[in-house]
């Protein structure tokens, strides 16, 4: 709510009401966990092993080509010289997927997610690639 | 939060109809009005639900849920960026057009409050995002330097310069509405 003591600006700031979840939030999201939590039947322990080594290719792939040389390249560091198209395209595919690997419950947050954007690691892959998409323009 | 670490599934539902507006307002605010945030907010609380033996008890709920919303707000705003989805049309030389220059329905066609949400909304869009996201989590959600710092990963000190140059710039985009108003 606007106070009196407010500026104009934070005053304007309480006119833009932003936006409520609908009815069926809830709804959604247990729906979302019951689907990952219950894979389909018969089927379920072929597709986690398929998924398993789907996962741990693209895993190793991207690690290889990543740890080729050995040592972090920092993103003010990578001129695109050392890793070709193809290892960036692997790069991509990793971080594109990563939704999916999460959804299958094959590898968590701690694995996925923080690993790309963690706080003491930092976004040192989203800024390499950042960097690489730069230099092959 | 605690009740759900401990097992209850009900008290999970509970955290999600407490916050689920919380997580869908900033959602909104930080990725425009035409985003699609019903299923980025559902992944924020799928994410709650997967992460809870990481929750520490020390800190706020808020700022554990809203640091994962952030980072999915991140992730969005970066694969739009990739596969050239603007949030706002661009002018000839790429860059954001001006404000004045965006279409706007005529006074009389809409409410004057929706006018206003929607060039407020525009302009937190032309906001670099961090400036954006340190002022909707003060202004909107009351969190406090500290609170705004740990879900940046800044220091409150760099949060304080980034809600000084927010409102700045909002101020500057914003005044020549208000004073068309009052003319």
């Amino acid at each position: 709510m606007p106070k009196p003591t407010e500026s104009w600006l934070e005053q304007l700031l309480h006119r833009h009401p932003g936006e409520k979840a609908p009815d069926w939030f809830l709804d959604g999201v247990r729906n979302r966990l019951n689907v990952a939590n219950d894979p389909p039947q018969g089927l379920s322990i072929w597709w986690k092993r398929a998924a398993t080594i789907a996962a741990a290719g693209l895993l190793w792939v991207g690690g290889y080509f990543l740890g080729q040389g050995g040592g972090w390249k920092s993103a003010t560091e990578t001129n695109g010289a050392s890793l070709t198209a193809t290892e960036l395209q692997e790069i991509m595919a990793i971080y594109e997927n990563r939704d999916i690997l999460q959804s299958w419950g094959m590898l968590g947050d701690a694995d996925l997610e923080l690993g790309f954007r963690d706080a003491e690691g930092g976004t040192w892959l989203l800024d390499t690639v950042d960097a690489l998409e730069e230099d092959l323009k | 939060m605690l009740a759900f670490q401990q097992g209850s599934e009900k008290a999970f539902d509970e955290l999600v109809v407490k916050y689920q507006n919380a997580a869908f307002g900033m959602l909104r605010r930080l990725l425009g009005p035409h985003a699609m945030v019903e299923d980025l907010a559902q992944e924020a609380f799928i994410r709650v639900y997967r992460a809870k033996q990481r929750y520490q008890p020390a800190g706020k709920f808020t700022t554990f849920l809203y640091r994962i919303t952030y980072n999915l707000a991140l992730n969005r705003l970066r694969d739009d960026k990739r596969q050239g989805v603007r949030s706002l049309p661009e002018g000839e030389d790429g860059g954001p057009l001006p404000l004045e220059d965006l279409q706007e329905p005529p006074p009389w066609a809409r409410p004057n409050q929706d006018l206003w949400a929607d060039r407020i909304g525009k302009s937190l869009m032309r906001l670099p995002q961090n400036q954006r996201t340190a002022l909707v989590l003060q202004h909107y959600d009351d969190l406090d330097l500290t609170e705004i710092g740990e879900i940046l990963e800044v220091s409150p000190k760099a949060v304080k310069s980034l809600l000084h140059r927010a409102r700045e710039n909002l101020r500057e985009l914003l005044q020549p509405y208000k004073d068309a108003e009052t003319d």
